[in-house]
């Protein structure tokens, strides 16, 4: 998706932050509006908000998913930007959203404008506003995580990694397996759950070699599983999401609430 | 002389259709099958990077898959009319054009054949196609001695076992095993070295080439406008096998034909690229009909077999591009899930991606329902295919059509109608995660829970898992965080951020 | 109905079309143009390329295991092969009949060396494309194939090299078996510089311009040949000679040879 420069800078715009965020990662959500706030825009969060769907989506139950979605359809109909700090959120709103509605020739077509508007976090920051630079201070060496769906659905690539290379005092340093699926897929990490710790572990051991010290991505599906196997091996390694880094150091992180 | 380990204590490997306790089981033996797990880190480390290499050197890698899948998309969309032309033009050339409605016909199309011309020796080049509808059973059973001639074939077929890898078919077998097996088997002296055990194999070999009444192989592409099969090998045993005896059966799926001969150059490019890394095969066969009156080697029939068993479903279904597949393994080394269980625990011929598509459709998606399941979608596979073949979507597709079909256990279905009730009602939504931040506190530490309870446990086996948040971002929005102001402009820009 | 037309019958009503009869010829994508103009405009642009074209197959075939030599005189052709006979410690050479390698002369400088050689030729008295009895050719057929059995080095000619890929084509003929370069552990190919191409897709091309028949222009058998027989079936570890032969040169001449 290029960068539309007719289009005026962005100066409101909608949050979807997602169950995940919502449930387990507000300090994700809290960063994300924060940062919003200090490049000057305005952040609607529709209370009315709670799933994308994808969960319902992926197990294979459309209906349930299709019913969740349309309500998303109708919340957020009139916001110029929706913007959802997940790679696996966004993309079902931009990719899928437009399949289960295909056959609808009145909610397809909404779905289709809403997934015109629909954007993952780095990538609207880049793209959209056309910014690298936040102002964030973060002392320490980040490797980055880059999840499957925003990756292979959305092809957003570059730009986590560009945001991280702007933050003052972070040292990027690459990992070998950066692009390897780390085995959350959802529901998939508790079905298989061998399977998936297989693929966690490899993950892990290249995370160890890339030698940071923090571990971002942008999708807290992954975060949360890769963590909690840090956590059950005593790591110490430090996890977090592009919307925390990017507003670390900075006048809103002092801000930051206790959990 | 090292003592040769005893072929007992190795695993044998079968791929067999177990259903989904099965598929687990046998994922978990293999994942603590420490020389199976080497064999597969051979994929990540050799596989991977020749393709990547390869494709990158191509310099119009992009242009070339999508040339590939347009040439597929449109063969396909018309396939009847391809088909037919493809056989008229074969037979104008002679060859006899056979077709197979599913497996029991093929099998007896060729067990015919062999009757008709009275052989008693057969060797076989790789084909997929074959081992599909188990034609080696079926042949012995009636009496055939069937030799497997590429390299990889024969040492499974030594040790009894079904491929594992749609192009290194023994790539579960370690030199020590190899070695073991063709000593045992051909009372020839016992060595590990890989160039010694290739000899052996050639030598014995050979002399089936030599004295073998037909040779039975697949087909790569069948070339529409001039009647022609090709062959895509490295061995030799290809060539061979379609040359050397009397009779030459080619067993192909319908899909495979293209249209043009000029067609070749591109398909070509991207299956040796993609499968390994090859700019071409060693050896690529186009065969136009039987030898000619004038030919002084070349079979005196040569035979194609093509067969349907379950591809015009999948032509009338929603997962019509899985017959775009050039049976090239590239989606099998990329996939995190067959890099660590390997080929056989997928249970049937076609291991990986692309056979957690094809296995629950040619085979019915009742009994392999777990195989779409078994997936994280993280689009690796579509990412290495030649022909761009959006395998994530093909397999939520088929996951949807298991839920339809009511192969979902009951408990997710109860569970994902209670999900949208809570999830389409915000306010109970919003009411439930205080009560599960409450009912789990006794349990919680620093944040997060080292056991879950009952379907879940699954995940903290090996992890642990987060705890619900004490206050929701939701709550937090509206305490205080909605009350925030965004930065006006001039802000934004003294502290440097936005530019004009 | 026929097998054929139920087969068919099935695959259409899977992509949703009326199962009667179909249209004569299917799109095959071309309008049909010659093919001829083209193909000479090709020769012409790949003259003009030959130098790069051939430093690209010796870079190519020697990538692919192969070895490439690159000489200037029928001599030159000649002593390659020899030596590489003696080297090899060859009885039994069996080979292409062909213009080029008649013309070379290698025949004799193979007696001389002690080793025997023998063309795959048709039955004695035989002329191509007229009918032969069946009893000459089989008896025929049956002696070649028990001497490339025994063969030490086949030699053969070619009908391009793609230098893209470092490709031998070489198109199954009377006089010029299948076997050559498939039964003997060396194979030995000699071609002219002129017969060297750029792509597969030329070939294709070249091929069709040659005859408006498959069964013309398409032999019953094309060989494409890159490179000596390989696996990496054990452990993915290159071996080279599996099947096929296990050495491969190409001897490319650039001298017109009378």
């Amino acid at each position: 998706m290029t960068r539309l420069a007719e289009r005026p800078r962005p100066s409101r715009v909608a949050l979807f932050v997602t169950c995940l965020g919502d449930v387990f990662y507000p300090e994700v959500g809290e960063a994300t509006v924060r940062l919003l706030h200090r490049l000057g825009i305005a952040v609607d969060f529709p209370l009315g908000q709670t799933c994308c769907g994808q969960p319902a989506f992926n197990a294979g139950f459309r209906q349930p998913a299709r019913d969740v979605a349309r309500r998303n359809l109708a919340l957020f109909a009139n916001a110029e930007y929706i913007i959802v700090p997940s790679g696996s959120c966004a993309a079902m709103w931009r990719v899928f959203y437009p399949e289960l509605f295909a056959d609808d020739p009145v909610l397809g077509e909404q779905a289709e404008a809403l997934a015109a508007r629909t954007y993952e976090l780095a990538e609207f920051i880049v793209q959209v506003v056309g910014v690298e630079r936040l102002g964030a201070v973060f002392h320490g060496k980040v490797t980055y995580h880059a999840s499957c769906h925003l990756l292979r659905e959305l092809g957003v690539a570059e730009e986590p990694r560009r945001l991280i290379m702007a933050v003052e005092g972070a040292e990027l340093v690459p990992m070998d397996l950066a692009e390897q699926c780390c085995g959350f897929g959802g529901t998939f990490a508790v079905k298989y759950p061998e399977i998936s710790d297989a693929m966690l572990q490899k993950k892990i051991a290249s995370l160890k070699r890339a030698g940071a010290d923090t571990l971002v991505s942008c999708d807290a599906g992954c975060l949360m599983h890769i963590a909690g196997r840090l956590r059950r091996q005593g790591e110490t390694i430090r996890i977090m999401h592009l919307a925390e880094l990017l507003n670390a150091g900075s006048a809103t992180d002092a801000q930051a609430s206790e959990p | 002389m090292p003592t040769p380990i005893a072929s007992h204590t190795a695993p044998r490997r079968t791929a067999e259709h177990l259903g989904t306790e099965g598929f687990q089981e046998h994922a978990r033996q293999a994942l603590q099958d420490a020389p199976l797990q080497q064999a597969l880190q051979l994929l990540v480390t050799n596989f991977v990077p020749r393709r990547v290499a390869a494709m990158a050197a191509l310099g119009n890698a992009e242009e070339l898959r999508t040339e590939a899948r347009a040439i597929k998309e449109r063969t396909i969309a018309r396939l009847d009319e391809y088909l037919e032309h493809f056989a008229t033009q074969a037979q104008r050339v002679g060859v006899q054009v056979h077709w197979a409605h599913d497996a029991a016909e093929a099998r007896q199309i060729i067990t015919g054949i062999a009757q008709h011309i009275d052989a008693h020796v057969i060797v076989k080049g790789k084909s997929m196609a074959t081992e599909e509808i188990h034609l080696n059973t079926h042949l012995e059973q009636h009496g055939y001695e069937v030799v497997e001639t590429d390299l990889g074939e024969y040492i499974i077929q030594l040790a009894g076992e079904t491929p594992s890898h749609i192009i290194a078919p023994a790539i579960h077998k370690t030199r020590q095993q190899i070695a073991t097996l063709l000593h045992e088997h051909l009372g020839t002296p016992y060595t590990e070295v890989i160039p010694e055990m290739t000899q052996i194999a050639r030598r014995a070999l050979r002399e089936q080439f030599l004295r073998a009444d037909m040779g039975i192989t697949g087909a790569n592409f069948a070339i529409a406008e001039t009647g022609s099969i090709v062959l895509v090998t490295n061995e030799g045993n290809g060539r061979l096998s379609s040359t050397m005896p009397r009779v030459h059966v080619a067993v192909m799926g319908m899909e495979k034909v293209i249209p043009r001969l000029a067609d070749l150059a591109v398909m070509l490019k991207v299956l040796t690229n993609s499968a390994t890394g090859q700019k071409i095969s060693s050896y690529v066969t186009m065969l136009t009909g039987p030898r000619r009156a004038h030919d002084l080697d070349g079979p005196e029939e040569l035979h194609v077999v093509i067969m349907d068993n379950g591809r015009s479903a999948i032509l009338r279904s929603a997962n019509r591009e899985a017959l775009y597949c050039l049976r090239c393994g590239a989606c099998l080394n990329v996939c995190p899930i067959y890099q660590n269980i390997g080929g056989h625990a997928y249970g049937w011929v076609y291991p990986g991606p692309i056979g957690a598509v094809l296995t629950p459709m040619f085979t019915g998606l009742d009994t392999a329902q777990h195989l779409p399941r078994a997936s994280t979608l993280c689009g690796a596979c579509r990412e290495a295919c030649p022909v761009k073949i959006n395998i994530p979507h093909l397999l939520l597709n088929l996951r949807q059509q298991s839920v339809e079909r009511h192969d979902a256990p009951w408990a997710e279905r109860v569970l994902f109608t209670l999900w949208s009730w809570i999830m389409r009602h915000p306010r109970l939504y919003a009411s439930v995660i205080p009560l599960a931040a409450l009912a789990q506190k006794p349990f919680v530490k620093q944040g997060w829970l080292s056991r879950l309870p009952g379907p879940f446990a699954g995940w903290t086996q090996s992890r642990d898992f987060k705890a619900v948040a004490a206050r929701s971002f939701r709550q937090r929005w509206q305490e205080s965080l909605q009350h925030e102001r965004p930065a006006t402009h001039s802000a934004a820009l003294e502290e440097g951020i936005v530019h004009e | 109905m026929s097998s054929q037309e139920a087969f068919l019958a099935r695959v259409r009503r899977a992509l949703h079309k009326d199962p009667g009869p179909l249209p004569s010829r299917p799109p095959l994508w071309w309008s049909d143009t010659d093919v001829v103009e083209p193909a000479a405009q090709l020769q012409t642009r790949l003259a003009a390329q030959r130098p790069t074209l051939l430093a690209q197959v010796q870079q190519e075939l020697d990538a692919a295991g192969g070895a490439v030599a690159h000489v200037h005189s029928a001599p030159e052709a000649v002593a390659y092969i020899t030596r590489l006979a003696q080297q090899k410690d060859a009885h039994l050479v069996v080979r292409w009949q062909s213009e080029l390698l008649d013309a070379l002369e290698v025949d004799a400088a193979l007696h001389q060396q002690g080793i025997t050689v023998h063309t795959t030729a048709l039955p004695p008295g035989t002329v191509a494309g007229e009918a032969t009895s069946t009893a000459t050719m089989t008896t025929q057929r049956r002696e070649l194939r028990e001497l490339l059995a025994r063969a030490d080095l086949g030699l053969s000619g070619v009908d391009y090299v793609i230098a893209e890929t470092g490709t031998l084509v070489l198109m199954a003929r009377a006089g010029q078996m299948r076997g050559v370069s498939l039964l003997p552990p060396v194979h030995v190919a000699v071609a002219r510089t002129s017969q060297v191409i750029a792509t597969l897709a030329d070939y294709l091309l070249l091929a069709q311009a040659a005859g408006a028949d498959p069964q013309q222009y398409l032999t019953s058998c094309v060989s494409f040949v890159t490179g000596p027989s390989r696996t990496g079936d054990i452990e993915l570890k290159l071996t080279v000679g599996v099947h096929g032969p296990g050495e491969l040169h190409l001897v490319l001449l650039d001298e017109q040879v009378e």
